[in-house]
């Protein structure tokens, strides 16, 4: 998991280091700067996924994602630390910009071993200024003029394990779900994780429909927020994948008829679609895919719903470590104080801290909730 | 109040007790031989903070009695390291300065609702909720489950491939498989809700506006 992240001039972010837990709630104002944080992990898995200049250019250039400065421009420093079963390690680099583009000032990766077998590399300004031993053995002398617009670690990954754990901590999946995409019937896909935009929710639930281990409770969880659903299935319409959902229909004198319907995904609500493709992506296999990403799960749902949400992401986060923003009082208040972490933008920079220590005795005296503080103080962040 | 049907409002600490508190009351209301009374929807005051601030207890239990059906109220907290007399009592003095017209009882589960989970452990092991799966087969509740200081923990560890015990989906689901003898001959607090519905029916019914417990002696 990644137990910290360090990140510097990154859109509105200064100076901010987030101790990140199993879970992690991000509470703040509209515009505080919750999606910047969010967009800085997922920055570092594009970036080693795709590439550091198709990730800038995705994002509308250097100039989009370096922190304004009426000066000369600020360099981005984007750092984490790891922790996973048998090592430890850092990461982190620095990318500099001008009129021009960007440049790689500097990469370095840490790692530590349990056994003792520790590597790393620092590569500054296009130069290996401290090599990777066990990785050296593969590459020899090869590795001279290093693409200054590249970051190492994917490459490095490929020869040794070490590093290709640091980046397999830095993947990740990001949701936004949008409900015109959930609704429309789907191409069947192989793809064995939800899609950040569920646009292979069908395949997923038919996989998990197969597998059977986790769907009764999904359908349990789903149920308890829509209310009378009694089942999900997957249905093959000319090449395509429809999702319907069994609603409870109950005869006059309150019996449960057998053959109950079945509705079209197309028909349900908003707020069930919501649900139902956070559900199957909190429940899909596959521990060892980084961090996973949640935006305001909160939308479209019914207060009451939220402690089923904070429910099953709590026992999801024992196998996948969770990202979560949130300006819901009621599901703010459904986590502990160490989980929040509080977004403030003051002079247009923002800050990222724990809850002030005067708050959080309030939380833990019972007198308030976090949600309660969110409506008449504002959440403080720590100074 | 008149002889007639009733509702038992409730007021409750959190999301699960929503479901599994009627599911009890209308459970024990059976046990006790009454039809004219069922449970209404409880209030969630969202924590026990929300009852022992000022003005809390009081403004839930005065919310519950709006209903005019409301024949009773049943306020059910976790003693969750709080001794369970003392805490009360202290809701009771508050309610009782109130002055209602019908009867209030207050219950404490000690150590909190899931310890009945643990009490009725026997009953719940190996079965299914609904179509998932819940308590692992063998399951035995221990001797005391009221030491038991985090009964939530213990069915997690007791639930199977990494399943953990949540309150908003489990909680109505294995309160509907309790046996309620077993549940009570284990635990006191268990014990104590049983007898504060059977008096809360008998004060509605003789419409005597009494606030249990006693707590003569605090």
């Amino acid at each position: 998991m990644i137990t910290k992240i360090w990140i510097r001039n990154f859109r509105s972010l200064g100076d901010v280091e987030i101790p990140l837990g199993r879970i992690t709630v991000l509470v703040g104002r509209n515009g505080a700067g919750k999606s910047n944080v969010v967009d800085a992990f997922r920055f570092v898995r594009d970036a080693l996924r795709i590439g550091l200049e198709d990730s800038i250019v995705n994002r509308k250039g250097i100039s989009a994602i370096r922190r304004w400065a009426p000066t000369r421009p600020f360099d981005i420093e984007i750092g984490l630390s790891i922790k996973r079963q048998g090592m430890s390690a850092d990461y982190s680099f620095k990318i500099s910009s001008s009129a021009t583009g960007y440049k790689v000032k500097s990469e370095t990766c840490d790692v530590t071993r349990a056994d003792g077998q520790n590597d790393g590399y620092t590569v500054k300004a296009g130069r290996l200024e401290r090599e990777p031993k066990r990785v050296m053995r593969h590459l020899g002398n090869q590795v001279r003029g290093l693409d200054s617009q590249s970051l190492m670690l994917s490459t490095l990954a490929i020869f040794s394990q070490d590093f290709q754990a640091v980046r397999r901590e830095l993947r990740g999946s990001f949701y936004s779900f949008f409900t015109n995409v959930l609704r429309e019937p789907q191409k069947p896909s192989d793809l064995r994780t939800l899609s950040e935009s569920g646009d292979n929710l069908a395949s997923m639930l038919r996989d998990f429909q197969r597998q059977g281990r986790w769907m009764p409770d999904m359908v349990a969880a789903l149920e308890r927020i829509t209310s009378g659903v009694k089942d999900i299935r997957v249905r093959d319409a000319g090449g395509f994948l429809v999702t319907e959902i069994q609603h409870m229909d109950l005869l006059d004198d309150g019996r449960d008829v057998d053959d109950a319907p079945w509705f079209e995904i197309a028909l349900e609500s908003d707020g069930t679609l919501r649900a139902l493709a956070m559900l199957a992506a909190l429940y899909q296999r596959g521990q060892d895919r980084g961090l996973m990403c949640f935006e305001e799960p909160e939308n479209a749902l019914h207060p009451g719903a939220l402690a089923v949400v904070r429910d099953v992401m709590i026992e999801t986060s024992l196998r996948r470590q969770l990202l979560v923003t949130s300006q819901s009082p009621d599901l703010i208040s459904q986590f502990s104080a160490e989980d929040l972490r509080v977004v403030e933008r003051t002079h247009g920079v923002t800050k990222v801290n724990l809850v002030d220590e005067a708050q959080r005795k309030l939380l833990n005296d019972d007198l308030f909730s976090a949600g309660d503080l969110l409506r008449v103080q504002d959440l403080r962040g720590k100074e | 109040m008149a002889l007639g049907v009733g509702m038992i409002g409730s007021v409750v600490e959190g999301p699960g007790e929503i479901e599994a508190v009627p599911n009890l009351l209308a459970r024990t209301i059976s046990k006790l031989g009454h039809v004219d009374f069922y449970p209404d929807r409880p209030m969630n005051a969202h924590g026990i903070g929300n009852l022992t601030t000022a003005g809390g207890i009081e403004r839930f239990v005065r919310a519950a009695f709006a209903q005019p059906k409301c024949a009773g109220v049943m306020v059910l907290v976790d003693s969750d390291g709080q001794c369970p007399v003392t805490l009360a009592c202290a809701l009771v003095a508050r309610i009782r300065a109130m002055g209602l017209q019908r009867p209030v009882a207050v219950v404490v589960a000690n150590v909190m609702f899931e310890t009945w989970f643990v009490a009725g452990a026997d009953a719940l092991a190996g079965r299914r909720m609904g179509v998932r799966s819940g308590i692992a087969a063998g399951v035995t509740s221990p001797d005391e489950p009221e030491l038991i200081g985090s009964p939530k923990l213990w069915l997690s560890e007791r639930m199977l491939n990494g399943r953990t015990y949540k309150e908003s989906i489990d909680q109505v689901a294995l309160t509907r498989l309790l046996n309620l003898d077993e549940v009570k001959a284990k635990s006191r607090s268990f014990q104590r809700l049983e007898s504060a519905v059977a008096t809360l029916i008998s004060d509605a019914i003789a419409a005597r506006a009494t606030v249990t417990p006693n707590c003569a002696n605090e």
